[in-house]
């Protein structure tokens, strides 16, 4: 297979017996306790990573629910209460001919979310499974932890309206369930990614971790 | 044999138990799916119930954004509007809050609140902006739960939970009664009317209205409704009133209601009140509750009833006890025939004749019975002394005829009844027209229209039109006489005449100073006369003048000051102006032709004097001058001797040059300053004209021939002369001459005693001195000397003009200036 030659050519720390700080990057023999130089706690591979990214995962995606569900804003107008969800939010945008900022905020709302929950649960799940990993699961690691924290632009937006808009009878803006619950899930997924150890990426052709 | 041989074992590795790396990390999920699955339950908890109301419209009702309210708090959302199957009515569903959910039974009410316009004010404003909301109303305890609900499209009257009470009014027309009408209690809204709806027979109109709480208590069987929609006007013996309740009952109709009498009984059920059409019928129907309130009598009488009409009031002594029922004739078999008569039924209410109120008809019969004998009466009388309206009163007349209640089985008993004073009105009033058509209008009429005639005549006369035009004519002509130039002119004729009079005044005051002047000049003559006898005597004279020195001169000084005090009071400006005044009169005059004529004469005058001139140098008067010119030449030889004293008497005056006059020379700088202000170039602009006039007399025609007439003049006057001649006027003027060299001689002999003199002089000086010295240099003395030395200092100037003007123009002289 392709894939298993390319992963020869790749020669793990671990398997060349040594470790490496995670803080600092220096480099010890395979069994040094304690980083000398950043006193971290040297471990070859983290073996519960696995087990937190699926548990944050889990947390991110039963949060995510109900920030669909429930409404994201209450936007009180002379008294007229008007309760928006997120995809009804979308295409409310969408009648009102502002497609750029409804692309915006489906991207921000829906894509990111959804695509992380996907990203993190493939890249767990080959690991899981003991499949090799290549350079490309690797960036897909980079990517989605790079862009879990513009996933809190519709949070921020909320957040800011709430605050400016507070003309009592004519217009309030006020923070709906949602809001907490998708602030909950995108930082449950950002937690989840960073719980994920990419180094586990490539002990996946040597074979189960012990 | 075989060994046995351990079974091969089977060792397999201890089973990892699935929950031996469990993380704890595993407990967020869980945690998270817990809370939200309890967020989801307690928000389905807390939806609410969900509810149903039909509507005939929903207009404005939106899903998911109408509320429902009570007492205007939002108790719950429209979740969704739907048709019945019959596409009917709306059905909205509504989701209601758990907490008012309970208490929303069958006695519910709903109703859609929207902006109204009405005229008892607006309503429900709120909702322009908010939308229309659903309002509820149920009273405050819980009851069996219902879920569907008819609601109504207007806020009910008599909403659950509100307290009052609901009754029933009935009236014939319902016209002036609307939906919402305001029911009011002495002008305050305390219900509501609903809309009229016609009886099951169609011969009433029947309305609903409800009395909030309080109020409802006032609702007994002696309350009265009238209608108050409108307004009403009357004219009667009170004026003109217009009575009108609130505008909003103007227009949308509105229903009071009042207690006519007190205690009244409490309403059963099913009581149905009657709606009267105006106040006083209300209150005119106190008495009649029906049939069985009222005691029916009848009343018969023998005069019109013109004006009594059923309803009419009947009273005793003023105070309503009842009302005629019927009015109506009948024929009384009388021993004279049948004769028609007029009965009047009336329904008197005992009660209100004081009688308790359990008394029964035949009481109160009975008491009417006693009442008659007694002496009652009913008689017509009227409602008002301006109204044809009659009422009956029922009088107790004292010295009444006998009469009965007149019972007849099967009729009302009669009550008697007497003649009205009605008759007696109508019969003044008569007499009142009779006189007044008994007065002699028509010849007033004629003897107006005459006196008309007359002062048409008048009007028409032409003397009496022409007037007009006259008045306008004389008023034309005094404008023009105003007009006029000449008046116009009068001003400043007056102005003229007063400069005249000024300049007159000037000249008296000038003409009295010079007489003065001639007079003084003439007493110095005398007096210089006099010194040169007394200078004879000058020793004991200078003596004298020593002591007069010491004595008296400070006094004499002190004269001299008033003097010149007085002198500087003079208004030598005023002066300086008139003389200005009097020199333009006298250009004035100059530029007359008479004037002009005078050189002529002068120059004969001259001839004369000139032939009269070589007279007197021929009779030797120039020896004679020559002997006084020797004779005064001596007395200068005595002066000279006398001066050879003088020295000591210039060292005085040097003395007192020295001293003083630089001040002096101070003050004349002053009065110099003064001078100059002084209005001289007028002055000068006058002599400047008078000089250009003189000019043109000198380039006159007759100036040119002027030698010939002085020729003519001398010619004249040489005649003039020769007879002086004649007359001896030359040896006269020799004598003269002679005296005056005798008086040279004398004046010689005294001054030869003019040393001794010389010496007095000296003491006198010194004596002068000290005087002088005594005062100080600002002293007033001084001050008013330097100021008469000004106006002497101002004369002079005068003077030296005037020499000046005539070195310029000789013959001025010869002109009498």
């Amino acid at each position: 297979m392709a894939n298993a030659e390319h992963a020869q050519h790749i020669l793990t720390a671990r398997a060349a017996g040594l470790v490496g700080c995670a803080e600092c990057g220096h480099v010890y023999q395979l069994g040094t306790e304690t980083c000398a130089v950043c006193g971290t706690r040297l471990t070859s591979r983290d073996m519960t990573s696995l087990q937190r990214v699926w548990a944050w995962l889990f947390a991110g995606m039963v949060v995510y629910i109900p920030a669909n569900l429930y409404p994201m804003l209450r936007t009180t107008t002379f008294g007229n209460t008007q309760e928006s969800t997120i995809v009804g939010g979308v295409f409310e945008l969408m009648d009102h001919g502002s497609y750029g900022v409804a692309l915006i905020v489906f991207f921000a709302s829906v894509i990111i979310p959804v695509s992380k929950f996907i990203a993190i649960a493939y890249l767990a799940s080959r690991v899981q499974r003991g499949k090799p990993g290549t350079t490309s699961h690797f960036h897909l690691y980079e990517v989605v932890e790079f862009i879990g924290r513009w996933s809190m632009i519709d949070v921020f937006v909320v957040a800011i309206l709430s605050a400016l808009v507070q003309l009592n009878f004519v217009a309030s803006i006020h923070p709906g369930i949602a809001a907490v619950s998708f602030a909950l899930s995108v930082a449950f997924t950002m937690i989840s990614a960073n719980s994920f150890d990419p180094r586990l990426i490539w002990d996946a052709p040597e074979g189960k971790p012990v | 044999m075989s060994d046995p041989t351990p079974a091969e074992m089977v060792v397999s590795p201890p089973r990892k138990s699935v929950f031996r790396n469990l993380s704890f990390v595993w407990l967020v999920p869980f945690l998270a799916l817990a809370v939200s699955l309890g967020i989801a339950w307690q928000n389905f908890a807390d939806r609410g119930t969900l509810i149903e109301i039909s509507f005939g419209n929903a207009s404005g009702v939106v899903a998911g954004e109408t509320t429902l309210r009570y007492r205007d708090v939002v108790v719950g959302t429209v979740e969704d509007v739907r048709f019945t199957n019959d596409l009917g009515r709306v059905l909205v569903y509504v989701r209601v809050d758990n907490d008012v959910e309970p208490f929303i039974d069958d006695e519910a009410a709903f109703w859609v609140v929207r902006p109204e316009v009405s005229a008892r004010g607006i309503s429900g404003l709120s909702t322009v902006l908010s939308g229309v909301y659903i309002e509820g109303a149920w009273d405050n305890a819980p009851g069996a739960v219902a879920q569907q609900f008819t609601g109504s499209d207007s806020p009910p009257l008599n909403q659950p939970g509100r307290p009052g009470r609901r009754i029933t009014l009935a009236t014939d027309d319902g016209t002036t009664i609307s939906y919402g009408s305001p029911v009011l209690y002495r002008g305050v809204e305390v219900g509501r009317l609903e809309a009229p709806r016609l009886s099951a027979d169609g011969r009433t109109v029947l309305v609903d209205a409800f009395i909030d709480a309080p109020h409802d208590a006032r609702l007994t069987q002696a309350t009265r409704f009238w209608d108050t929609s409108g307004f009403e006007l009357s004219f009667g013996t009170a004026g003109f009133s217009v009575d009108f309740d609130s505008i909003a009952s103007l227009v949308t109709g509105g229903v009071a209601f009042d207690d006519v009498y007190e205690d009244g009984e409490p309403l059963p059920s099913g009581y149905v009140f009657t709606l009267y059409e105006a106040e006083e019928d209300a209150r005119r129907n106190t008495l009649v509750r029906g049939p069985s309130q009222g005691v029916q009598f009848a009343i018969q009488f023998s005069e019109s009833v013109n004006g009594l009409e059923a309803g009419d009031d009947v009273t005793y002594q003023g105070l309503n006890v009842g009302v005629v029922t019927e009015l109506r004739s009948r024929v009384v078999e009388t021993q004279f025939g049948p004769e028609l008569t007029l009965l009047v039924n009336v329904s008197i209410d005992p009660q209100r004749m004081g009688l308790p109120a359990e008394t029964s008809p035949e009481d109160t019969v009975d008491f009417f019975r006693f009442a008659v004998e007694t002496g009652m009466r009913a008689r017509l009388a009227t409602e008002s002394l301006l109204s044809s309206d009659l009422r009956i009163e029922l009088v107790v007349m004292d010295d009444a005829q006998t009469a009965r209640l007149t019972e007849v089985d099967g009729e009302l008993p009669r009550l008697p009844s007497i003649q009205s004073n009605l008759s007696d009105f109508s019969a003044t009033a008569e007499g009142v027209l009779e006189r007044i058509n008994a007065l002699p209008i028509e010849e007033v009429m004629q003897q107006a229209i005459s006196l008309m005639d007359a002062f048409e005549q008048l009007a028409r006369n032409e003397d009496l039109q022409r007037v007009p035009g006259s008045a306008v004519a004389l008023l034309d002509d005094t404008r023009a006489l105003v007009g006029n130039e000449a008046i116009q002119a009068i001003p400043a004729q007056i102005e003229a005449a007063v400069n005249d009079l000024t300049a007159l005044v000037a000249e008296v005051r000038e003409g009295g100073a010079v007489a003065s002047l001639n007079s003084a000049l003439a007493s110095l003559d005398e007096a210089m006369v006099g010194i040169n006898a007394a200078s004879q005597s000058a020793p004991a004279l200078a003596e004298n003048l020593a002591k007069l020195t010491e004595e008296d001169i400070p006094a004499v000084l002190a004269e001299l000051q008033g003097v010149a005090k007085t002198a500087q009071e003079l208004k030598l400006d005023e002066l300086v102006a008139s003389a200005t005044a009097t020199l333009n009169r006298v250009d004035a005059l100059i530029a007359q032709e008479a004037v002009q004529g005078i050189p002529a004469a002068v120059t004969a005058a001259i001839e004369d004097v000139r032939t009269i001139v070589a007279d007197v140098r021929a009779e030797g008067a120039v020896q004679a001058l020559g002997s006084s010119l020797r004779n005064l030449d001596r007395a200068m030889a005595e002066i000279s001797l006398a001066s050879q004293d003088a020295p000591a008497l210039t060292a005085n005056l040097r003395q007192i040059t020295e001293a003083d006059i630089p001040k002096l020379l101070a003050e004349f700088e002053a009065v110099a300053t003064t001078a100059k202000d002084l209005e001289l170039q007028a002055l000068v602009d006058s002599a400047t004209s008078t000089l250009n006039r003189f000019d043109t007399l000198v380039g006159s025609q007759d100036t040119l021939e002027l030698p010939g007439t002085i020729n003519d003049a001398l010619t004249e006057m040489r005649l003039a002369l020769t007879e002086l001649r004649e007359g001896g006027v030359v040896e006269n003027l020799n004598a003269t001459l002679q005296s005056a060299s005798d008086a040279a001689g004398s004046v010689a002999e005294s001054v030869e005693d003019l040393p001794q003199l010389t010496a007095r002089l000296e003491r006198l000086v010194a004596e002068t001195e000290a005087v002088i010295s005594s005062y100080g240099a600002r002293s007033d003395f001084n001050t008013q000397t330097l100021s008469a030395l000004r106006e002497v200092q101002n004369a002079a100037k005068s003077i030296s003009e005037l020499a000046r003007a005539i070195e310029r123009s000789p013959n001025s002289l010869i002109f009498g200036r």
